[in-house]
């Protein structure tokens, strides 16, 4: 209330519900233009029309110094301003001490709030700790006592809804939070070889007392969570002790270039890339789990230097098709998350690398397969133009019918990023055969 | 004759109205999804959490930055009644209920309208800079100290 008054730089005539009253600026929250004369939220949350234009109201206003521009037809007192979310398009909603009604900030007055607060951005707070936030988006806390040990009341209690139903995405989060920390503070060892199912098993007891282990396939619930967390670096495969089945390599001489086959079946076939010319591979088998993704980025990055850092050429050996490109755009995304942040896609599967005659007889229809939504093939075919223009997609055995084609045609690929490699001459063919 | 008033003095002036009006700005916290801006005479204490710093306002309401303690101290260097009681808490000594000496011997403040178990150490080394921002006299600051012996004459049979 007293900075309400020490807020107040001038007074204005308000037509009140009894007639004409005197309101003090400190007390109006926003203010718009509405017909020929003005309104004003006060504080209470009732709103007041003025005698004058909006545009006099609006001098009168700003001159206060309280009050910024936040659309054209609206200022607003920024004292008042209680919370900002962002909302699309660079706008804002902005919340009010009171019982004001929100309102929105537009994205061309941004620049103003952001002075008088005196914050570099409305987004978030400065210094920002992604991790940290994700935490409280997650609705993860510290608990003392052990989560696996908890009492059903006491689950109850820590990990329902409203309703007093038990959230079990929720329990998980923050199981898998608490004993992270545990590991880390030398209070619980690793799982020494362990794989996800080994944290199921710990946490499965608990879900059993709350009743929730019929219906819904809850290790899928952790294997989710678990992916989150790890996205949002708030815990690591590792830490856990989890070990994954390794299905990549990374290059000695160039492992900054990294092949990426969609099938695990051509892991083999991809290794004498790796003897060959130096390069990383992996053998994703289908979207490349997160586990793979921590293991596989920690290794890149120990291999490649700064200098590669600045373009890493992904060249793959995926299908032709929707599933195969969603494939490729999540292993980028994947790597940006771990820093790996400027790729390079170069598809080897593709149209111009066969013939009419091949095409025709290799190609298939993306109508009605199960892998893709028709949104999916739509989206597809806008960036690709399919084959000829037409809804048809290639697999990737379409091109591996011909192993040495895709030996040349990775090499003529790769050329301007390797360094020390030779052109698959037939001692290198062989090799590679053979391996 | 009548009495001509005389010249307040603008330091007095100054730190009377610092008791109500803090000069900082509202301090921006993340909230889920949203900025929330606590005004500095809402908020009762700031005290260092892992991965940031909780400010608690007068509602005993949580809110999180990421700052370390001294930038925190730092941006509040404007406004000298933020007080750093220690290496993990800096109070607000508008809020400051009572000053408390533990069983232990450790000082504590209490606040106005947070529950009375809510309270924040006074370390040692910060004592004497908090004794003088409070005004507390060496009189009041012994008493502190003094264990009654026996019943008191002001408590009822």
């Amino acid at each position: 209330m007293l900075r309400n008054s020490l807020d107040a730089g001038t007074f204005l005539a308000l037509a009140g519900p009894e007639g004409p009253v005197i309101i003090n600026s400190g007390d109006i929250v926003h203010a718009w233009r509405e017909g020929t004369t003005a309104a004003a939220a006060l504080l209470d949350g009732s709103v007041l029309r003025s005698y004058d234009s909006f545009d006099d109201i609006k001098k009168t206003l700003l001159k206060t110094g309280l009050f910024i521009q936040i659309q054209r037809s609206a200022i607003a007192n920024f004292k008042k301003i209680k919370t900002v979310s962002p909302l699309a398009k660079g706008d804002y909603l902005l919340t009010f001490i009171g019982q004001a009604a929100p309102v929105e900030l537009n994205a061309a007055y941004t620049a103003e709030a952001r002075k008088l607060f005196e914050v570099k951005t409305l987004d978030h707070v400065e210094p920002f700790d992604r991790p940290t936030y994700w935490l409280m988006k997650e609705n993860i806390k510290y608990y003392q006592k052990l989560i696996y040990l908890m009492t059903k009341e006491e689950l109850l209690k820590n990990f329902s809804d409203s309703a007093g139903n038990p959230v079990i995405s929720l329990l998980i989060a923050n199981f898998l939070y608490q004993f992270a920390l545990k590991i880390r503070a030398g209070e619980a060892e690793p799982l020494e070889g362990g794989n996800v199912r080994s944290l199921w098993y710990m946490i499965k007891p608990a879900i059993s007392k709350l009743g929730a282990l019929e219906g819904s396939d809850h290790y899928k619930t952790l294997s989710e969570v678990m992916a989150r967390l790890v996205t949002h670096k708030i815990v690591t495969y590792k830490e856990y002790g989890l070990t994954e089945e390794e299905n990549w390599i990374i290059g000695k001489t160039n492992p900054h270039v990294i092949l990426l086959a969609e099938k695990r079946s051509h892991f083999k076939f991809i290794q004498g890339f790796n003897a060959q010319y130096g390069v990383s591979i992996l053998a994703a088998g289908g979207i490349p789990g997160m586990i793979t993704m921590e293991f596989f980025t920690a290794a890149l990055k120990k291999a490649i230097t700064q200098s590669h850092l600045k373009e890493i050429p992904i060249i793959t050996l995926t299908d032709y098709d929707p599933a195969g490109d969603l494939l490729v755009s999540t292993f980028i995304d994947n790597l940006k998350t771990y820093n790996v942040p400027k790729t390079k896609f170069i598809r080897l599967v593709q149209p111009s690398v066969f013939t009419p005659e091949e095409l025709e007889a290799y190609k298939y229809a993306l109508v009605g397969e199960s892998e893709a939504t028709p949104a999916m093939v739509k989206k597809w075919m806008k960036k690709t133009g399919g084959i000829n223009g037409q809804a048809y997609g290639l697999e990737t055995d379409a091109l591996m019918i011909t192993p040495s084609k895709v030996k040349a045609l990775f090499y003529e690929k790769a050329k301007p990023y390797l360094t020390g490699a030779e052109p698959p001459g037939k001692r290198g063919l062989k090799r590679v055969a053979r391996s | 004759m009548p009495i001509k008033p005389r010249p307040a003095d603008p330091d007095a002036l100054y730190s009377a109205v610092l008791k109500l009006v803090s000069p900082l700005k509202p301090v921006p916290c993340q909230a889920v999804g949203s900025m929330i801006f606590i005004n500095p005479e809402e908020i009762a204490f700031i005290t260092a959490v892992p991965g940031g710093l909780d400010i608690v306002d007068l509602n005993n309401a949580r809110w999180k930055r990421f700052d370390t303690l001294t930038a925190l101290a730092e941006k509040f260097k404007i406004d000298p009644l933020f007080f750093k009681a220690s290496r993990s808490e800096i109070i607000n000594l508008r809020q400051v209920r009572a000053l408390h000496m533990t069983a232990t011997g450790t000082r504590e403040v209490s606040f106005k309208s947070l529950p009375a178990d809510v309270r924040v150490s006074i370390a040692d080394s910060s004592y004497a800079a908090f004794k003088k921002a409070m005004g507390i006299s060496d009189k009041a600051d012994a008493a502190l100290k003094f264990e009654p012996k026996g019943r008191s004459r002001n408590v009822k049979k």
